[in-house]
């Protein structure tokens, strides 16, 4: 790799809004709480910043972000990748300031739903030519595609899949009731999500994460600024993106037991941060759980489970707040919700909320502690498309010297 | 010589049984009758049918498509030439519509027949198909049912000879349908009856065995079509042929395909032939069309097709009338609670239509990987997925391969007409792989591993056009 | 013997998830050779999913019931045993009676 990342860049201010179904809120509304959360946060002023990067899946150019915040003639880049806008957001913005060419910049992420009248996201049926099936393709069918082969390939009874894809839910709504700005935050049982009926076979309701308006915002500036100005700044330790060639559906050899774009943005960005085994120096991720099979086989993508293993980890409790590495502490997309355009930097939050110790600042009053003992690197991770066909991002952050 | 070569048949998948739809409305209900899909139109199921006929047979030695059907999708775009493109007959092909009348399918056949005696044409396949509409609660409901046949005919080991025809052509209106009427409309039915069916068939067929030097004796089947069974019986008692010469008219497992009817029971006939035989077809719709064929001793080297026989066995009960008037829009339904697709573009249609209608990927030409390539925009492949070298490619269809299950969800979300839309990932058997819609297929059975064939069916209709592409079905024989 | 627990899920009380929500409307028991299997009939609704909306109503098939509501679980909700359906022409005989009984259903896998 010719260069890399790492210790070049540091967060030194964070801010996220309330995920949910935000009828009280225009996609303005999100983007001015969540940047002076950031600035509050970094302790500066909207002055400050020198340019920005936006995320959003729903809007058109910088406009959006430089009207609300009166950002006047600022370079501001709006950036759309899938479900890693606000991922490529942010690492677009850290390459800027390590190239040194700005040194105070503002990564944010939005995208406003809830305003349509229906739900979802378009069914992607554009003008085509007549094979243009994909006017009835819809997510969670590509998705069910992982689980129905995973299943057969590792000779899991229905029960034991549903079981153990249930289980992957089952822990992230545990995780996401204690999240006060989660978009949902109702304890759901396991019966519960395993007895659900199918979106999407043999994906359940509870398999399958919704939409929500959110937004989620950074500010990004040198280690050196950072160190003077804040005691624990975050610094970036990988950023990663990789494009699948969308072939599953045409090469034999694409297995639909495993991600390989994941594969590859993870191993890339392990050696660009210097990890040698995932499982044990990672301290934590947030991970696209977009359908509960794909956090399942994301496990054996990023190497925290081996291959066809994820089962074991999965009942036995490992990626739980309580286990050895806590996976979708903040309830993931399924709880703490998926406003496309802001999901990336939500996760980013929450890593960065941890390792500053400061995550209990969104407890849910009358629950335990959210906060993770000690932890040193925090892995994202974003799957914006189908198994086959989809832009991937893993970003790995830590602590000074992690 | 110049006659039949190959024949085909195709009866869809699904039968409703009548006492369903007496159980809604009254009536005795007996028998059933075939129902096409909601996916499925006269074009389709032309295809069907002329897969079914040109199994073991390049198309490309085709010069003509003439598609028979009074329920074209459409009142200005060829039917033939769509359904043409998907069977892959060239480009430069005699395609034509036969039209408006039930004897569509009759005349299409002495037309076929004519242009090759003529050695206009080599090869010219005709193919019937019908799906007509009857309202609900009215007997055209109970009577109409759905299906297609292809006869394929050229010089190269005729297997079946026209030996003469003669037509009656009378403006006897007993049934017609308007430009914008959905259903059929009838005058009282004994006026048909009396001056109509039990007369001008019967005088049609003694015009061409007096031309032949025949008699009614010397015919070893005799097809004649009908619309219900009372009056049918009621003309072969007339006509007195005996049990043994009466071809079935499928009324009663099928239903009255209409136009398709005449050659779903020449294909019956042919089924059963032997060297020899002698085969009286009558059709009956503003007139009648009567034409003598001769077996020939090629006739046991073309059944091997499913042909009416093979579709028979092929059925799934259809135990919902509320499934039926949904496919057949006959009800209006709530409408879905998503963003509406964008519109299909014929320019687009077009650009894609010599790989996407006949299903045509491609083989590389350095490391012979066949290989699909469709994407949101563009069916033509330029970089090998295996070794990518660029636009090294040769033509390589996939219509005609089948293949098995690599991965499967029944989608409860994408809506549609008959929820849920079962999607496959299928590895052909010969290389390559696609998704496709999986149709004629019960949720339970769908497995890893189970073996699949292409079906050519509708896609989505926007603009007042239908698209059509490729989806899969399970191997049912 | 592929002997399970089937915890009863209260009727008529929405379960709600992010994507959507579901509801057991009512609970069969329908004899079936010399036995009862316990069926759940309720509805389903995705109004927030990533992917677009809808409905349907289900039906889901624990098995042959063993002991019916013997016992409670943590929450105080009954608990039966039920013995899984695996004989193929079994399972095709109770969705036969479930299709003709209600129409128009999801039948999850039994």
């Amino acid at each position: 790799m010719p260069g890399s990342i790492r210790d070049r860049v540091a967060i030194l201010g964070m801010g996220c809004t309330r995920f949910g179904e935000r009828w009280d809120a225009s996609a303005a509304d999100l983007l001015v709480d969540s940047a002076y959360k950031a600035f509050e946060d970094a302790g500066i002023g909207p002055e400050e910043i020198q340019a920005a990067w936006l995320g959003t899946t729903t809007g058109s150019t910088g406009m959006v972000l430089s009207e609300p915040l009166r950002l006047p003639y600022l370079p501001i880049t709006r950036c759309e990748n899938a479900c890693a806008t606000a991922s490529d957001a942010f690492r677009n913005a850290c390459y800027a300031v390590a190239a040194g060419i700005y040194d105070m910049v503002l990564a944010i992420g939005v995208d406003k739903f809830k305003d349509s009248g229906i739900s979802g996201l378009g069914d992607g049926g554009s003008p085509g030519p007549s094979h243009a099936m994909v006017a009835e393709s819809t997510p969670p069918r590509q998705f069910a595609m992982l689980a129905t082969t995973y299943f057969n390939r590792y000779g899991l009874s229905y029960e034991e899949g549903k079981h153990m894809i249930g289980r992957v839910s089952w822990k992230s709504h545990q995780n996401g009731v204690r999240n006060k700005n989660a978009h949902f935050q109702q304890p759901v049982d396991l019966d519960t999500i395993i007895n659900a009926p199918m979106v999407a076979w043999p994906l359940g309701l509870y398999d399958c994460c919704g939409v929500s308006d959110g937004s989620a915002a950074a500010i990004i500036t040198t280690p050196e600024i950072a160190k003077a100005r804040k005691k624990d700044p975050v610094f970036v330790k990988a950023l990663q993106i990789a494009m699948a060639p969308r072939d599953g559906n045409f090469n034999t050899n694409f297995d639909f037991l495993h991600v390989e774009a994941t594969v590859r943005a993870a191993e890339r960005a392990y050696e660009e941060a210097g990890i040698k085994n995932p499982r044990e120096e990672i301290s934590m991720a947030e991970v696209h759980d977009c359908f509960s099979i794909t956090e399942a086989v994301t496990m054996e993508d990023l190497r925290f489970s081996p291959r066809g293993k994820v089962r074991d980890d999965i009942e036995n409790g490992f990626f739980d707040l309580d286990g050895k590495l806590p996976v979708q502490v903040d309830g993931g997309l399924k709880c703490f919700g998926h406003p496309i355009g802001a999901s990336g930097l939500r996760m980013l939050y929450e890593m960065y909320l941890q390792l500053q110790g400061r995550a209990d600042e969104l407890l849910n009053p009358g629950y335990p502690s959210r906060q993770l003992p000690n932890p040193k690197l925090g892995l994202t991770h974003n799957l914006g498309g189908s198994p086959d066909g989809c832009a991937i991002f893993v970003g790995i952050v830590g602590l000074e010297g992690a | 010589m110049a006659g039949i070569v190959s024949y085909g048949a195709y009866v869809p998948y699904y039968r409703l049984p009548r006492a369903v739809i007496a159980d809604m409305w009254g009536g005795r209900g007996r028998g059933e009758k075939a129902v096409a899909g909601f996916d499925e139109d006269p074009i389709t199921m032309s295809v069907a049918a002329g897969l079914d006929c040109l199994k073991g047979i390049d198309p490309r030695t085709v010069d003509a498509l003439f598609l028979a059907t009074t329920c074209s999708p459409y009142k200005e775009r060829q039917n033939a030439t769509i359904a043409a493109t998907a069977l892959d007959i060239k480009r430069n092909a005699r395609n034509a519509d036969f039209a408006n009348c039930l004897r569509a399918g009759t005349s299409a056949l002495m037309s076929a027949d004519d242009a090759i005696k003529a050695g206009s044409l080599g090869q010219v396949l005709v193919t019937a198909a019908d799906m007509r509409l009857g309202g609900a609660a009215g007997e055209d409901e109970q009577a109409f049912g759905d299906g297609a046949a292809a006869i394929l005919f050229g010089h190269d080991n005729v297997a079946v000879e026209i030996e003469g025809s003669y037509t009656i052509s009378e403006d006897l209106a007993d049934y017609w349908r308007a430009q914008d009427d959905t259903f059929v409309r009838h005058w009282e039915d004994r006026f048909g009856r009396e001056e109509g069916y039990m007369k001008i068939p019967q005088e049609a067929a003694n015009g061409v065995l007096k031309k032949l030097g025949l008699e009614l004796k010397d015919i070893a089947k005799v097809c004649l079509t009908g619309a219900n069974a009372r009056t049918h019986a009621a003309l072969c008692r007339k006509m007195k042929l005996t049990p043994e010469q009466t071809q079935d008219t499928y009324l009663d497992n099928i239903g009255n395909t209409g136009t398709a009817q005449s050659l779903m029971m020449l294909v019956g006939a042919l089924e059963e032939a032997k060297p020899g035989d002698r085969i009286l077809l009558i059709s009956w719709g503003n007139g009648s069309d009567a034409i003598v064929f001769k077996v020939t001793d090629q006739i046991e080297n073309i059944k091997n097709k499913r042909g009416i026989k093979g579709h028979l066995q092929i059925k799934k009960i259809l135990n919902s009338y509320g499934r039926y008037l949904r496919w057949r829009e006959m009800v209006s339904m709530a409408p879905p609670a998503r963003p509406p697709a964008g519109a299909a573009s014929m320019s687009a249609q077009w650009r894609e239509h010599a790989t996407a209608l006949p299903l045509y990927g491609v083989k590389c030409k350095k490391c012979g990987t066949p290989q699909l390539y469709l994407s949101h925009s563009s069916t033509r492949a330029h970089v090998c997925l295996e070794c990518h070298a660029k636009d090294e490619f040769e033509p390589y269809r996939f219509a005609d391969k089948q293949g098995t299950v690599t991965s499967f969800s029944h989608d409860f979300l994408a809506g549609g007409i008959d929820p849920p839309t079962t999607a496959a990932v299928i590895d052909f058997d010969g290389g390559g792989r696609g998704q496709f819609n999986m149709v004629d297929r019960e949720q339970d059975e769908c497995k890893v591993g189970m073996k699949v064939e292409m079906t050519f069916r509708k896609m989505r209709y926007t603009l007042g056009a239908h698209t059509y592409f490729w989806k899969c079905k399970p191997v049912r024989d | 013997m592929s002997i399970r627990e089937y915890v009863h899920i209260e009727p008529e009380q929405e379960n709600r998830a992010i994507a959507g929500y579901y509801e057991v409307e009512e609970e069969l028991l329908i004899p079936v050779n010399n036995q009862e299997v316990l069926c759940i009939l309720g509805y389903v609704c995705w109004d927030n999913s990533c992917c677009g909306s809808g409905g349907c109503r289900y039906v889901s098939v624990p098995g042959y019931i063993v002991d019916y509501k013997k016992a409670i679980d943590k929450k105080g909700r009954p608990v039966s045993r039920v013995r899984k359906i695996t004989k193929s022409e079994e399972q095709k005989e109770i969705k036969d009676i479930l299709r003709k009984k209600i129409r128009n259903l999801q039948i999850i896998d039994i």
